[in-house]
């Protein structure tokens, strides 16, 4: 399955982002490395503060102001993205690349119609005409699920309910048919049974276009039902990659061992739940070594020391924990 | 029928607001935020009320606390009427009923600091001298798991756990029998969800309190109730204990509810469980409460739905002829 001559469609190497003065900056990134190959499904899980939205505005070229690219590459298409500014990531935003927000409320513009907010980059980067940009719009919006379309061309945002807000939403993002879509937290804002509706147009458009997708989640049950592979994040760095199916059968790294033992199931009823002790670190408070140490069950000494690599434990699954990779190499013996 | 009797009794609750009329000669019209909800909470048991969003859940624990005045229903505790209950009463009341709300971090006075938020329950309430009181929240900050050295810290230096554990020490401090947990874990991390469902479990046990425990998710549901009721539009659908209500969901509502809890396929034990019938995706979204639809409120989204659904409304019957308190909203259950 695996064919890796080909170049990815996205490859993040050794990304940092950091915060602050030059001298002594605030890592909020470290080290990232990320890829995802043309019409994938890649999951990025973590929690709040661990990095993954800002990760996403790094690909997209919309990092907040006073957050910096310190080191590392992002290429996307063999194209490198991190010193692209101004009119080069222009040229792809919206037209190769194009990004699903959280909270489709405030994503939108309020004074424009949905309609108009669709036709807008069908505009500026095709060819099209207005009309037949409006006649591919009404087209993507029927395809996203709105029923009586040529009505719905002209409402407003606030006409909508946050369900079809965020199939609007979806409709610009697929509109010049990018080959990335990041998608991050899509359906965080919406009620399950809407939820559940949005899931399902993803894996549509991502089986129909082939349309690659980044999927970027709290909730381990939105990525888990959703995508093919997972990454994990904690304070900043991928702690673990693996297939879905191997990541729940069996993780690795002790972070995510306890995130998916923490989740409420049937089975935990009347028993105390898992849960890690301790808080995630903030900003410019990360212990020196394993960012996750102090919290974790079962460090070693060599934790403290420094910032673990990642290293890989089976095919296709790597996890930022030697102890525990050591575990596996010598039971594997 | 040897039952325990209900601590906490709704009957027939409903709360209705205006909306404001365009002009001074149009019909009055009202969004039916809650629009006829009976259920019973016996001692020591936990409620659990899951729902979307605008179903009239919160309006129901805010009104089962007391806090918010039923348009018509009633709620009993331990045989008094809340509701009607003169400003002394009222305040006396309060004592045996708290609410948790779902942020933390909006439910915190922002200038007060964690000892003094401990300490204002029991000044209000006028109990105790100052240090039987300093005592009482060393006792509180232990019980709760926070550590005695935040006594002076200020909301904005704890971590969101630590202030949802403050806002349950606060709820406690004056030994209520009986909680209303509004999304108490909602807005926390999943990592420090698990430390919370946790905590309010221990509580529980230790001091048996009674708990209507208000949730979207349905894992955290199941994880902490005993019975549930499920709402829509301003009606409980469906009322069972956790074990039926989730190994065998009647109304299409709580189905099409069960399904959509993703998760991932082949993970198992995890929350996937309602699937076995295969997937239920609903067609549209939850209607307007300002304008309900005739008949079964939840017949336009109804996979099962009926010429009779448009028309008449469906009671709610009992399921099962024992005392199971089984009771489902639909004329086509199952």
């Amino acid at each position: 399955m695996e064919t890796p001559a080909k170049e990815n469609l996205l490859e993040v190497k050794g990304l940092s982002l950091a915060f602050g003065p030059k001298d002594k900056p605030l890592f909020a990134v470290e080290n990232l490395d990320l890829s995802l190959g043309a019409g994938e499904i890649l999951g990025v899980v973590g929690e709040s503060g661990c990095g993954k939205t800002l990760s996403a505005l790094a690909v997209i070229g919309l990092l907040p102001p006073g957050c910096r690219i310190e080191a590392g590459s992002i290429r996307f298409l063999g194209q490198e993205l991190s010193g692209l500014r101004g009119d080069g990531m222009r040229g792809l935003r919206g037209r190769e690349i194009a990004m699903i927000f959280q909270e489709p409320a405030t994503a939108l513009n309020p004074v424009q119609t949905i309609g108009a907010q669709i036709v807008e980059p069908l505009l500026l980067h095709t060819a099209m005409t207005m009309k037949e940009a409006r006649a591919e719009a009404l087209s993507i919006m029927t395809k996203v699920g709105f029923a009586g379309v040529e009505r719905l061309y002209g409402v407003y945002p606030h006409q909508l309910s946050g369900g079809m807000r965020q199939r609007a939403m979806i409709a610009m993002a697929i509109a010049c048919k990018p080959r990335l879509i990041i998608a991050d937290e899509p359906t965080t804002a919406l009620d399950a049974t809407i939820q559940a509706q949005i899931l399902e147009l993803l894996v549509r458009i991502n089986r129909d276009y082939g349309m690659a997708i980044l999927l970027i989640s709290h909730d381990l049950g939105v990525v888990g039902g959703l995508c093919g592979r997972v990454a994990v994040m904690y304070a900043g760095s991928v702690v673990e990659e693996a297939s879905t199916t191997e990541l729940f059968r069996d993780p690795v790294h002790p972070y995510t061992k306890g995130l998916i033992a923490s989740r409420p199931t049937k089975e935990s009823k009347g028993r105390p739940l898992y849960s890690i002790p301790g808080a995630v670190p903030r900003l410019g408070h990360k212990p020196s070594g394993c960012p996750f140490m102090p919290r974790c069950g079962s460090a070693v000494p060599s934790c403290a020391l420094e910032r673990p690599d990642s290293l890989e434990v089976g095919p296709g699954h790597e996890a930022r924990c030697p102890p525990e990779a050591e575990k596996r190499r010598r039971v594997d013996e | 029928m040897s039952e325990k009797p209900y601590l906490v009794e709704v009957r027939d609750l409903r709360k209705y607001y205006p909306i404001p009329r365009p002009h001074p000669f149009a019909g009055r019209r009202y969004v039916k935020a809650v629009d006829g909800c009976s259920f019973g909470i016996r001692e020591g048991e936990i409620f659990g009320l899951v729902g979307e969003s605008g179903c009239g859940k919160s309006t129901t624990g805010r009104m089962a606390a007391g806090l918010e005045i039923p348009t018509a229903g009633s709620v009993n505790f331990s045989g008094f009427p809340v509701a009607g209950a003169g400003r002394e009463e009222a305040r006396v009341m309060r004592r045996s009923m708290q609410i948790v709300f779902q942020d933390p971090a909006g439910a915190l006075n922002p200038r007060m600091r964690v000892g003094t938020i401990l300490e204002e329950p029991l000044r209000i309430q006028r109990i105790g001298n100052r240090d039987e009181r300093r005592e009482r929240v060393a006792e509180m900050l232990d019980l709760v798991g926070l550590d005695g050295s935040l006594l002076g810290r200020y909301p904005r230096e704890l971590s969101g756990g630590q202030r949802q554990r403050v806002v349950i020490g606060a709820a406690l401090m004056l030994d209520p029998r009986f909680l209303v947990a509004d999304e108490p874990v909602s807005a926390l991390d999943v990592s420090v969800q698990s430390q919370i469902l946790n905590l309010l479990m221990e509580l529980r046990g230790k001091l048996g309190l009674t708990m209507l425990f208000i949730s979207h998710n349905l894992d955290v549901v199941r994880y902490v109730s005993d019975r549930v009721a499920v709402m829509y539009l301003g009606r409980i659908v469906e009322t069972a204990s956790v074990g039926d209500l989730f190994d065998s969901p009647l109304h299409p509502y709580t189905r099409a509810l069960m399904s959509a809890i993703p998760g991932p396929a082949g993970a198992s034990g995890s929350s996937g469980s309602g699937r076995a019938g295969g997937r239920v995706v609903l067609r549209g979204d939850p209607p307007n409460p300002a304008e309900v639809p005739s008949g079964c409120p939840f017949h336009p989204r109804c996979p099962k739905a009926a010429d009779l659904c448009a028309v008449k409304v469906p009671e709610s019957e009992r399921v099962g002829n024992h005392g199971s308190g089984r009771f489902v909203r639909c004329f086509f259950p199952g």
